[in-house]
């Protein structure tokens, strides 16, 4: 349903693809600006925002030797704009960890299990496609695991399910007020530790929590993830025959 | 400030939810008619604390069944109207 939506990048990547010279230099010149500018405010340098984007700009239209062309990936889940810029993150990201394990092995006494360079930290060498959404999933699982379950759930029922406070503090026989000083210490403390995690794990990345929740908000992952969500069904319980009842008058009396 | 902050939090627990439904897969299970009645419970705010204490730890565990809560949450809101 969501590729829908990005139909007409879809159909742009599709004459990129074969070989529309008017289209290839255009998707170049909308975008180059943008992944630079993201990629500096990121922490990459000048001359590395515009190698990862040479890069990546060869990858798009000829794939390296056996490998399909990287705009081939692109399947219209998200904006053509944060695919790209998702891509350069992640590459950025992986460049970085390399760099990191180089200057590792260059200190006396060094000694390392592993021989491969993109395995710097929790992840996995496979994780360069991923980098990012790992990383965001990875920090905010760090944040909310130090949260108690009960804030946690407190939370989910405000976010996810527009629960009121008033109706929360009915639920824990709580005032409305104790719940909302309650939730706003929770939020604060899951912003610094994510954002603290984030330093810990990449200390390069130049994030503010507006960064972190627009890639949230704008990564590939997360659109195709969303369709995941959206097909989710709530959990069938049993109700009593009076109980069905009870539901279809509160149904007939809203109408 | 809060309301920003809010709208922050719906995406960052979709982003969670949404990728640990995906790992768990689409199954949709039935739930006991007693876990039901405890959650109507939990939502009328009638749990004892320790009881309240257990229903807390069996959601953190399975998050298919907060979206079962938040029913019996509007079911009420409804009902006061």
């Amino acid at each position: 349903m969501q590729a829908r939506a990005y139909e007409p990048d879809l159909a742009f990547v599709r004459k990129v693809l074969e070989g529309d010279e008017t289209a290839a230099d255009s998707l170049r010149r909308k975008h180059h600006a943008k992944m630079y500018a993201m990629l500096c405010a990121r922490g990459a340098s000048e001359t590395e925002a515009e190698d990862l984007i040479a890069d990546i700009w060869s990858d798009c239209f000829r794939g390296r030797s056996r490998h399909p062309a990287l705009l081939s990936k692109y399947g219209g889940r998200c904006a053509l704009q944060s695919w790209l810029v998702t891509v350069a993150l992640n590459r950025l990201i992986a460049l970085k960890r390399r760099q990191r394990f180089q200057l590792d092995l260059s200190e006396p006494g060094f000694q390392r299990l592993t021989a491969d360079p993109n395995q710097v930290g929790p992840f996995s060498p496979s994780s360069n496609e991923t980098a990012i959404t790992d990383l965001l999933l990875l920090s905010l699982r760090k944040a909310f695991s130090l949260c108690t379950a009960e804030t946690v759930l407190m939370l989910k029922l405000v976010h996810l399910y527009d629960i009121s406070q008033r109706e929360i503090g009915r639920m824990w026989r709580w005032h409305e007020s104790k719940v909302c000083r309650q939730l706003n210490r929770a939020r604060n403390e899951i912003k610094a530790c994510v954002l603290s995690e984030i330093q810990r794990t990449d200390p390069w990345l130049k994030l503010t929590w507006e960064d972190f929740v627009q890639i949230c908000a704008d990564s590939p992952d997360f659109s195709d993830l969303r369709e995941v969500i959206d097909d989710v069904q709530v959990p069938q319980v049993h109700r009593s025959k009076k109980e069905r009842t009870e539901e279809l008058n509160i149904s007939s009396s809203e109408r | 400030m809060v309301c920003a902050m809010a709208d922050d939090f719906r995406i960052l627990f979709e982003l969670l939810e949404s990728h640990t439904r995906e790992v768990a897969g689409h199954g949709v299970p039935t739930i006991p008619h007693e876990v039901r009645q405890s959650l109507a419970k939990f939502a009328a705010g009638t749990c004892e604390q320790n009881e309240r204490a257990e229903l807390i730890r069996t959601l953190a565990d399975r998050s298919d069944l907060v979206a079962v809560l938040a029913q019996e949450i509007r079911k009420l809101r409804k009902l006061s109207r």
